[in-house]
Order: C-alpha cells, then sequence, then structure tokens
C-alpha cells in the first residue's frame, strides 16, 4: 500500500514539475484532456439557463485565471473525490480523468505559485476558552476551572475557534471577573475569604469496578481533582453520596471506608453503613467533613472507597457492566456524588506556592523601591502575556493599578495583585492581534507573530521563552530554525492540546456526551464505557502523535489501547483493571482503526439504532473531505417514517432511495455507511439483526464495490491522498483559525506531497502545514 | 451554616446586579403583579384533614393547612382541580405535568417530549430585564439517569421546569451554588463597595487599554474596537448600578452558606430565604422550588416521624399511616407558611412584599393511595397587589384543569393567553371580589 502511495504521488509530482518548465502562455488555457472530459461529461447539465448546482462550465477553450481559479479549484475537487458526475450517468474514462486532474492540478498550482494565496484570518482574535485556560496555565501556574469561569465558544467548520472576534458585555464581565479571581489564587494573600468549589459525579458513573484514572491500588469509584488552594492553612473537604430515585444512598450494603487523599496521602477514613432503624439515610452523609492542613498551590484531592474485593454476581443472563440503575442494576456499593472544597478556614499564611515563586521574582527593600520592583516583575509578565516585546506605554497600566492598590507602595503585594489583574483583563492579553495588511496584497507576518501561531496551533496556549526570544531576535522565521522549533514542540507534552482540542473536534468525541442510548435497547452503557471510547480515541491519536507515526496509522493499526471495561464490551479477554495499556490485537476481534472504534460508532448512530446515513456522513465529510449538502428543504425526515418499522435499516435505506431526490446524495452517503452495519448503535460487533444476518455490502464513490469495515478501510486506503488531504485541511483550519476556501486548495496539495515524500509522518504533515503560504503570510 | 433565623446580607459583590432602589418602576409597582412562584410537594395528601370544610369564606384552617392561619387572608384553597394528562398515574408524569398540564412521551431515552412549562413561559417574558431570567430549586441532590418510574425518564422525575417540550431545566439543591448564582462571592457591605469600585477601576484600565490598542489597526478592526468599547459601558453601567444599590440597600445580611444543612427544616427555611432574597433584590421573577421529590423516602425525625415518605403514602387506608402522611403534609405547609410570613413583614412599594407575589404551592398527585390526579392539593397565596381574593376556599364541582389555573395566574402577571394545555377556561372567583 506506501509503495502504492509512493509511485502516485511521485508521478503526480513529476507531471507538475514538467508542467511547470513549459511555456507559460499555454498553462493559461486549458489542457485538452480537461476540455474533452468537460464536453463529454459536464456540460450537458453545467450549462444553458438554468445550469446544475448553479455551476457553469465554459465550453470549448477557456482560461484559467486568477479570478475563477476557484471554480477550477472546485472542479478539480468533485473529480478527485469520484462524486462528479454522478453515479446515475455514465462514467468517464478512468484514464481521460486521471489525464484531466493532473493537468488541471498542475496548471493550478502553477498559477497558485506565481500568485500566492495566503487568505483573511481575522486580525484580532480572541483567545478560546482552552486557549485561555492554557494560557494562565503557562503563565502562573494555575489551573482553573475554564468551564465554570467563561463561556462556551461557538463553534464553525467545525471548530470552535473560527468565530472569536466578538465580545458581549457578559462575556466582558466574565473575563474581568476570571482575572481578579486568578491574581487572588495566583498571591494569596490574607485578604482572601473563605472560598471553595463543588465538583459533582455524573449521576451514570459506575463507581464498583473502576478506579478514577490517577487514584492509587486498592482503591474504588470516587472522583479526582486538581486544585489551587490559594493560603497555606485549614481547609475542609465534605463529602456526599450517590442517591437513588427515592432519596435513599444507592448500593449500601455492609460497612465500607471511604478515604479522602491529599496527594495520595490519606487525611481522612469515614466509616459508612446503614443508619440505624428509625433514621433515613440522609443521617449516614450529613457530616462528612474532613479537615485538614494543606500548603499553598496545586493539590491533587482523591475522595473513594477502600476496594473490598469483589463477589461474583449470580445472574442467569451475562451480567451488566453499569451498576447505577436503582431498577435495572442497582450498584452494588456506594458511590460518590459531590465534593465540595471550602478555606482556608481560621488562621493562614500566603505559604510558598508555585504561582508566588513566578510572581514575587523580587521584593522591595524599602518602601521607596516598590515601584522599581514592580516594574522588575510586570516586564517579563507582560511579555508572556502579550506574547511579544513590551514597551513603555505597555507597562503604564499595570504600575498605575499597582500605585492605587498598594497606597503608593506600601503593600506591595496588594498592588502586585491589582497590576496582575489588569494584565489578565487587557485586550492585549485577551485577543490575539495580528497587524492588518493592505487589500490585495499578501505579506509574511511577523516572526512574534508567527510565535503565536505555531503555539496556539500546536500548544493551545502562549509562546515559551525560547519562541518568544527567537522571534525578538528576527530568527523564527529562518526555515531551518522553523524546523527546528516545530519539531522541539511537537516533543513537548503541551501537544496534548492536539489530542484533547483538534482531535476531539474533529472526530466528534466532545458529541458522546450528548449521545444516550436508549436504556432498554442498550442497558450496558454507562458513563464509564463513554469515558473509555474517548479515551481509546485519544490514545491513538496520541501514540501517533507520540510515536511519530505515519498518519494512516489512524486507519490501520494491529494495536488498541484497552482497559478492562472496553475490553469487556469488545468482547476482547484477560485485560484487567481500569487503566488503559496498548493491546495487540487479534483481526477476529475486529477492531484497530477509527472506523473500528466505539467512540465514531456511537457517536455516529441513533439512540435506538445505527445510522448508515450519519455515519458515511462522517466517513465523507471527516476523512475524505467530500460532504454532502443537507437535505432540500420539504424532503420527508427519514426511513421512520416512509417505511415499515420491521425492516432492517438497509431495507429502510433501499427504499428510501427509491425517491431521485433523495437518491442523489443518498446514492453516495449510504453505501459507505452501510458498510459499517456489523457494529452496532454502540459499536458491538453483530452478526445478525432481527435474526437476519446483517449485510455489510457497500461501496465508495471513485472505488466501487466492497464489504465490510474491512472494504472501507481499503478503499480509503486506496487513495491516501484523499484522506491526507481532509487531515491537512482540518489541521490547517484549526490552525489559521478560519474556514478554507478553494483556492486554498494548491497549498493543500504542496503539503500532502511534501509529506508524502516522508510516508505521511505526522510530523512531516505539520512541517509542511508550518511552512506553507497560508500559515506563514496574510492578506 | 447558620439556622433560619440568620443574619442576612445581600451581597451584591457581581457587577451583574441591578439596581434595587428604583422598585417603584420595577417588579413591585403598585397594583402590578410581576413575580410568580411555585412550589411542589410530592405524593399528595391526606385529604381528610386537608380540605377545608369552609365554603368559599375560610374560617377555620384544617390540621394541615393550620400553620397557614397567620396568613389566612392571602391564601386561596382550590379544591377539585385534576391533571388529565398525568395518567395513568404515575410518581414521574405527577412531577413532569404540574406545570406542564402535558402528557409526557414514556421513554427512558433521551428523546423525552413534554411541554413547556408555566414558569418558563412566565420567564419568557418577565425574565427579560432580570439577571436571571428564572430561579429553579429543589431539596434533593438526585443524578438519578436513565429509568425512574415505570418506563419513565428520570427527568420526567427531577425537573418540574421546561423551557421547550424538549428541554428540562436541571435545579439546584445546594445553597452555596445558589447564592453564588445569585450574588457572586458575597461579603460585607464595605466589602463589596470597595470590590465595585476596584472592578470599576479595573473596567477603566481595560477601556484605555482598547484605546491604546485601536491606534495599532486599521479602520475595519478600529470598528470592531469600538463595537468592544459599547460592551465596556455596558458592564460599567451595571457596576454603578451595583455601586448605588450597596449604598441603599436595606436588605439583611446572609454569609455564603458553606455545605448543605444536616437538619431539612434548616436546609428548606434556607432555600426560601434565597427565593425571598432574589424576589426582593429583583434578580429574577420567576421561582420553582421543588421542596421534596416523588417517591422520596426521606423520613422526618424532626415531627416524630421515622417511617419513610413513600411507602407510608401507600397507606392502604391505615389510619395510623395517614396520620403520618398529614403529619408531613402539615410539616412542608408549615415551612411554606413562615416564608409567606417573612414576605408579609417584608414592606414594599406601599403593601409587602407578599403582595406583589404570587406563589401556587401543591401537588400533582391527589389522593397517594390511589396514584390518582384528581382533586388535586392545591393553595395559591400573596397577589393582593393584582387583586387577588384570600381567606377563600374555592370548590369546583366537577373537576377542572389545573391547566385553567395556570392560565390564570399568567394573565395576572400579565401575559395573556388563549389557553394552555388543556385549559378550558380561567378559574373564577379568584381575583373578582365575589359577594361572601
Amino acid at each position: 500500500m506506501f509503495s502504492r502511495t509512493h509511485l502516485l504521488t511521485a508521478s503526480l509530482f513529476c507531471i507538475c514539475l514538467a508542467v511547470r518548465q513549459g511555456h507559460a502562455d499555454e498553462l493559461d488555457g486549458l489542457s485538452l484532456p480537461v476540455q474533452t472530459l468537460l464536453q463529454q461529461h459536464c456540460i450537458a447539465c453545467h450549462s444553458g439557463p438554468e445550469p446544475s448546482g448553479a455551476l457553469m462550465l465554459p465550453e470549448g477553450n477557456s482560461k484559467l485565471t486568477d479570478a475563477n481559479r476557484r471554480v477550477w479549484e472546485k472542479v478539480l475537487r468533485r473529480l478527485q473525490n469520484g462524486d462528479m458526475p454522478p453515479a446515475s450517468q455514465s462514467p468517464p474514462d478512468p484514464q481521460l480523468t486521471r489525464r484531466a486532474t493532473d493537468s488541471l492540478t498542475a496548471a493550478l498550482d502553477h498559477l497558485a505559485a506565481r500568485k500566492p494565496f495566503a487568505g483573511r484570518t481575522e486580525s484580532l482574535r480572541r483567545l478560546t476558552r482552552t486557549e485561555y485556560r492554557n494560557a494562565i496555565r503557562d503563565l502562573l501556574a494555575i489551573e482553573i476551572d475554564a468551564v465554570a469561569l467563561l463561556p462556551a465558544d461557538e463553534s464553525s467548520h467545525g471548530f470552535d475557534n473560527i468565530t472569536v472576534t466578538g465580545l458581549s458585555p457578559t462575556l466582558l464581565n466574565r473575563y474581568i471577573a476570571a482575572a481578579e479571581k486568578i491574581s487572588r489564587l495566583a498571591l494569596g494573600r490574607p485578604e482572601i475569604s473563605p472560598g471553595g468549589e463543588t465538583f459533582r459525579v455524573s449521576g451514570d458513573l459506575t463507581q464498583d469496578r473502576m478506579r478514577p484514572e490517577g487514584a492509587p491500588p486498592g482503591t474504588r469509584g470516587g472522583l479526582l481533582v486538581d486544585w489551587h488552594f490559594p493560603r497555606t492553612g485549614t481547609y475542609q473537604v465534605q463529602v456526599r453520596l450517590m442517591r437513588d430515585r427515592n432519596d435513599e444512598i444507592e448500593g449500601l450494603h455492609g460497612r465500607h471506608s471511604l478515604d479522602v487523599l491529599l496527594d495520595r496521602h490519606r487525611v481522612q477514613r469515614f466509616s459508612i453503613a446503614r443508619p440505624p432503624a428509625g433514621e433515613d439515610d440522609r443521617s449516614v452523609d450529613a457530616d462528612l467533613t474532613a479537615s485538614f492542613h494543606v500548603t499553598a498551590g496545586r493539590h491533587q484531592l482523591i475522595a473513594t472507597f477502600a476496594e473490598q474485593g469483589r463477589a461474583l454476581i449470580e445472574s442467569d443472563r451475562q451480567p451488566l457492566n453499569v451498576h447505577f440503575n436503582f431498577y435495572r442494576h442497582p450498584r452494588l456499593a456506594p458511590a460518590l456524588a459531590e465534593l465540595v472544597i471550602h478555606g482556608p478556614v481560621g488562621e493562614s499564611v500566603s505559604g510558598e506556592s508555585e504561582s508566588r515563586r513566578r510572581v514575587l521574582t523580587v521584593m522591595p527593600a524599602t518602601p521607596g523601591q516598590a515601584l522599581a520592583c514592580a516594574a522588575q516583575i510586570f516586564r517579563p509578565l507582560l511579555r508572556r502575556a502579550y506574547r511579544r516585546p513590551v514597551s513603555e506605554d505597555d507597562l503604564a497600566m499595570p504600575l498605575r493599578l499597582f500605585h492605587e492598590a498598594s497606597a503608593g507602595g506600601q503593600d506591595f503585594e496588594a498592588g502586585i495583585e491589582r497590576g496582575l489583574a489588569g494584565i489578565l483583563a487587557s485586550p492585549h492579553f485577551l485577543f490575539r492581534v495580528e497587524q492588518a495588511v493592505a487589500a490585495n496584497t499578501v505579506s509574511v507576518i511577523s516572526d512574534p507573530e508567527l510565535a503565536s501561531r505555531l503555539s496556539f496551533f500546536l500548544w493551545s496556549s502562549l509562546p515559551d521563552e525560547e519562541l518568544l526570544s527567537l522571534a525578538e531576535a528576527g530568527r523564527l522565521s529562518d526555515p531551518t530554525e522553523l524546523n527546528r522549533q516545530t519539531s522541539r514542540m511537537l516533543a513537548d507534552n503541551r501537544t496534548n492540546s492536539l489530542v484533547e482540542n483538534f482531535a476531539d473536534q474533529w472526530l466528534y468525541l466532545r458529541n458522546l456526551q450528548a449521545v444516550a442510548p436508549d436504556a432498554r435497547l442498550f442497558p450496558d452503557v454507562d458513563q464509564n464505557l463513554k469515558d473509555a471510547f474517548r479515551r481509546e480515541t485519544e490514545l491513538l491519536f496520541l501514540d501517533m502523535l507520540r510515536e511519530d507515526r505515519s498518519v494512516l496509522s489512524l486507519l490501520q493499526t494491529s494495536t488498541t489501547w484497552l482497559n478492562e471495561r472496553l475490553a469487556r464490551h469488545y468482547g476482547i479477554p484477560h485485560v484487567v483493571g481500569s487503566h488503559f495499556r496498548r493491546v495487540v490485537l487479534d483481526p477476529s476481534w475486529q477492531r484497530g482503526g477509527l472506523l473500528r472504534q466505539g467512540s465514531v460508532l456511537m457517536a455516529t448512530s441513533y439512540a435506538t439504532r445505527t445510522s448508515p446515513v450519519i455515519r458515511g456522513k462522517w466517513v465523507l465529510e471527516n476523512l475524505l473531505g467530500a460532504p454532502t449538502p443537507p437535505p432540500p428543504p420539504g424532503v420527508s425526515d427519514l426511513e421512520d417514517n416512509t417505511v415499515a418499522a420491521g425492516l432492517s435499516v438497509r431495507e429502510r435505506l433501499a427504499a428510501h432511495r427509491q425517491n431521485a431526490a433523495c437518491a442523489i446524495c443518498h446514492d453516495r452517503l449510504d453505501p459507505v455507511g452501510l458498510a459499517l452495519e456489523q457494529f452496532d448503535a454502540v459499536g458491538r460487533w453483530r452478526d445478525h439483526e432481527f435474526e437476519q444476518p446483517v449485510l455489510a455490502a457497500g461501496g465508495l464513490a471513485g472505488v466501487g464495490p466492497f464489504v465490510g469495515v474491512d472494504g472501507l478501510e481499503k478503499a480509503i486506503l486506496a487513495r491516501p491522498e484523499l484522506f491526507v488531504r481532509t487531515l491537512t485541511e482540518k489541521l490547517l483550519t484549526y490552525g489559521l483559525g478560519r474556514g478554507l476556501e478553494p483556492e486554498d486548495g494548491a497549498a493543500v496539495r504542496q503539503i500532502v506531497r511534501q509529506s508524502a515524500a516522508e510516508d505521511y509522518r505526522f510530523s512531516a504533515l505539520v512541517r509542511a502545514i508550518v511552512r506553507s503560504v497560508p500559515f506563514g503570510q496574510k492578506e | 451554616m447558620r439556622g433560619a433565623g440568620v443574619a442576612l446580607g445581600l451581597p451584591l459583590l457581581d457587577a451583574m446586579v441591578p439596581a434595587v432602589t428604583a422598585q417603584s418602576q420595577t417588579a413591585a409597582a403598585e397594583q402590578r403583579l410581576r413575580r410568580l412562584g411555585f412550589v411542589y410537594i410530592p405524593m399528595g395528601c391526606d385529604h381528610s384533614r386537608w380540605t377545608p370544610a369552609d365554603q368559599l369564606k375560610l374560617q377555620t384552617l384544617p390540621p394541615i393547612l393550620e400553620p397557614l392561619a397567620p396568613v389566612r387572608e392571602q391564601i386561596a384553597v382550590l379544591s377539585g382541580l385534576e391533571l388529565r394528562n398525568a395518567w395513568p398515574g404515575t410518581h414521574a408524569t405527577s412531577n413532569a405535568s404540574f406545570l406542564s398540564a402535558a402528557r409526557a412521551k414514556r421513554t427512558e431515552s433521551n428523546d423525552y417530549h413534554l411541554g413547556t412549562t408555566v414558569d418558563q413561559i412566565a420567564a419568557a417574558t418577565l425574565g427579560r430585564e432580570t439577571v436571571l431570567p428564572s430561579l429553579e430549586l429543589s431539596m434533593d441532590l438526585i443524578a438519578a439517569v436513565g429509568q425512574c418510574d415505570n418506563g419513565y425518564a428520570c427527568v420526567y422525575q427531577n425537573c418540574l421546569s421546561w423551557s421547550s417540550p424538549t428541554t428540562p431545566l436541571p435545579s439546584e439543591p445546594h445553597p452555596r451554588m445558589v447564592f453564588e448564582q445569585l450574588f457572586g462571592e458575597g461579603g460585607k457591605s464595605e466589602a463589596r463597595r470597595a470590590a465595585l469600585q476596584r472592578r470599576a477601576s479595573l473596567l477603566d484600565a481595560v477601556r484605555d487599554e482598547f484605546a491604546r490598542l485601536r491606534k495599532t489597526l486599521g479602520p475595519a478592526d478600529q470598528q470592531r474596537v469600538d463595537e468592544y468599547q459599547t460592551a465596556v459601558r455596558d458592564v460599567e453601567r451595571r457596576i454603578q448600578r451595583a455601586e448605588g444599590a450597596t449604598a441603599d440597600n436595606q436588605l439583611p445580611e446572609l454569609d455564603r452558606p458553606r455545605g448543605v444543612p444536616a437538619l431539612y427544616s434548616e436546609h428548606a427555611k434556607l432555600m426560601f430565604d434565597l427565593q425571598k432574597l432574589a424576589l426582593q433584590a429583583d434578580l429574577t421573577r420567576v421561582v420553582t422550588f421543588q421542596m421534596s421529590r416523588e417517591t422520596s423516602n426521606r423520613t422526618y425525625p424532626e415531627i416524630g416521624v421515622a417511617e419513610p415518605h413513600h411507602p407510608l403514602t401507600h397507606h392502604g387506608n391505615d389510619p395510623e399511616k395517614i396520620a403520618k402522611v398529614a403529619q408531613i403534609n402539615r410539616f412542608h405547609v408549615s415551612l411554606f407558611a413562615q416564608f409567606l410570613q417573612s414576605l408579609q413583614q417584608t414592606p414594599e412599594a406601599g403593601g409587602t412584599l407578599l403582595d406583589h407575589v404570587l406563589y401556587l404551592y401543591g401537588s400533582g398527585m391527589g389522593n397517594p393511595n390511589l396514584h390518582d390526579h384528581l382533586n388535586l392539593p392545591i393553595v395559591v397565596a400573596g397577589g393582593a397587589a393584582g387583586r387577588m381574593q384570600g381567606g377563600r376556599h374555592l370548590q369546583f364541582k366537577e373537576p377542572t384543569p389545573l391547566a385553567n389555573l395556570h392560565l390564570t395566574l399568567l394573565d395576572k402577571v400579565g401575559i395573556s393567553l388563549d389557553s394552555f394545555a388543556d385549559s378550558h377556561g380561567k378559574v373564577d372567583g379568584l381575583f373578582e371580589p365575589v359577594a361572601v
């Protein structure tokens, strides 16, 4: 497969070179194969007073110009995807299509070389909630709960960092409140009032056979939180237990030990048992409050139960994995519902947190030195926060706030706290600012702008010291240096954001939380399974990133990551315990790449059944870059309404496609999704549905018919450049923070070509993106 | 946490809090009703001790309603209301249809479907001018998901308020979360004022920074910064209003609650205190409060009932069990009565706070032993500013939809609908003077 890929791209590359050596004048005209193809297969529909899809194609000799390249990029994409001409028409000769797309590609690339397209990225862009959280972490060593502090960002083009130009009063108000809160936490001054936070556990989390990720062995269930304790002093932690629909504590059989652990050391053990007769369950957890001493800074707090060993569940049937529902599958042991941190109570001191160390780098010996010390503190903070060299003008605002709040330097820390709040509320921190360029010109972005583009792309956070220094020295844009920095950044743990921020959005993993399979049909689904689904896919992506594998390994891999819960769901034996580990797969298990993972399969299903339509749409959109338009208005919703319910989904869809208006898109969508029919709505393998064998015959436009997930994977990998193109487009959209235009096609093709030369390794893709025209330039 | 008599302090640290001073133009304008509250009690009642013997004019209150004696002239008891759409008699549908009067789609999955509830219809209009369009409170920390009662999803049993037929609103049982939702972090009035001033100066800094940024930008981005400055001015106005409010407000003091009080009555009183504060400060004009959930197995040792509530209500006509159900019914009423009294003792706009709110108290189940939805226990309180006629017992001869009452309440707060759910008219005699 890989060698085939090589040949294909290599030949593409050669043609491209050959054409470039020709005469410029000839290139502007469309080549003979293109004209022939258009004449024979396209013009009939795309001409006249009402051309199909409002696309009018030229007849005869026509010229490719800067003005119409948008149209030709679209034509090229449809031809490459194989979805034009439609399946109902006679297909063109593959050789002809090939020659036409090759020459069209060459011509478009040549035009792009002469007239690069950089695209317009907004020059004022607000940090997203995730970026804000990471920036605070990197700047002040404070982990904040950004979800509680800031509203969610709107998503467009599949990502939440695109529509970020607005600033509503509510959002501004919350930014200011957040700035005050964070600066208070960072300094931990005595004025801080006892505060705290409430953490809740999802009601459908089975806590019987699981350990939260990071909790020590020998524990069961509960919750793990990382929290910034603002001062050194005494804190109280109150826990409450999960109740059933009758307000009774669930699973309260026998005696249990509930432990509160601080940094994995036990600070309190509670004994839990049934209340004496005459008292209701309220008395059991009315006062489970632990009091203990904590030093300022970030600590890990765990509330969990001591593991008591397991009894076999006696059941006539295969026991379920889930235990949270009073009627169907009750909890076998008590579970944690809520954890409240409160404090500091009583005497407390500021202590020496990492945040204070980072901020208070100097202290004035006399009040006379206060202002100078404050300036010394603010300068590096401003530089990191504003991501560029700072001027005296930048310094004026925090110093003014410092002066105001410190009573002329008397209360030094109060002044620093205010100045810091000012920096965090400043638009220079909250907004990424790029200098706009004159209309219709393309120019290279500045080195500090490049540093931010890099760090927000790869880390979803601020540039670090090294990037800033290089940018200030004007050396970051040097190609060798840029390459070196990209490699360094990829090796850094902060690229976890590419998993949690990019992959989660690209692959719809964020939607998993909202999926709720029908509890009668699929009783064996709980929060644990959803978490495990998400984790498996994240680890697949993370492994590709860390081991620098080919991006094609996302689709085809011989190993995966499992924990006991997920392995049981998949029917894979001998995986014990809550932690994820790499498992070498037996082909008969039918697991592996993205198309075989429960996350994707469940996120693309309905509550009661699979949806080949949604699955097909997901594959076409996210793996092949061939989206279909939404159904036209007035078309009846779906097969449930129009066709009898006793039929298999396949039969219902076939009836649906009888309607010509539906068939245009569903002829493309359905066969792709139908190939995945052997996975049910919660991602389990099945051979039968309604006592009939499941048929997994499918097909893909431009490839032809095939069977099952094996066939679909092969069909996608037969044209790896389409998958890589799609991933490139997704990464570029995310990295630039703008939707791509058809004119970006040339840059995308160049990235794909360059990464092909390195076996489509992830790092090759990223490095090619970073040195591409849209990433390094603007217009 | 201190009990109900706590010193209460309106902590207006959060700049979201609007002016409380100009109440004459807002919720409490004379002869205007603009606030609605709903309190839910589960599993019906013992009718023998609930239903007043008096026709029309309330003179002696039956045992369960006796705690309402101090506010007798501000309440009306309604007998004979029903919820047809709650059948077939279940706990889930009792709760779900109480404020929606709609039929719940029987499902355990997330394709649940009910109807927009009366409080949310009110909130869509009344909530436009307040910080929170509505406030949803409850007493039980319930995270129950999936199937709860006879094939009905747990949301039907957990959620009283639905902002659309498919959007159940979660309710908050934790006093501290409610407090922070309403008031931010709180604090004494001095500290609050200082905090607001600090925030105002921070905002000045932000405005200056935007102006400084603007100079470096092109025309299109300059225009965008001008839009941001509008947001800055808006926040500035909110802070000014809040500053004015802290200066003038005579509200009592309340520390930020810490945990959940161990005693049911203390917890409930705290939740009522928070409602009062929210209404008084005009932070919201619509409140729902689920005092206990359907099928709750809570015991009430405070009043000597050691048996769990739900099994007691399946009393099988055992007089001892019925007496205990009545005890629980009376206990719930007594907590509501204390709340009404405290509203009555708070002057507002030439009357009392109670005059300017309209509260509906009741259950979606009638006789719990039968699981029926007939002759629901219902009390309407307050509303004198809208000419509510208190001291009444209205008895309907024919079973009458509860939706008729919802329609009437909406009408009284200025929302006029032709019908609501299965309503077939308004409730006569509640607001009109009737010769007694």
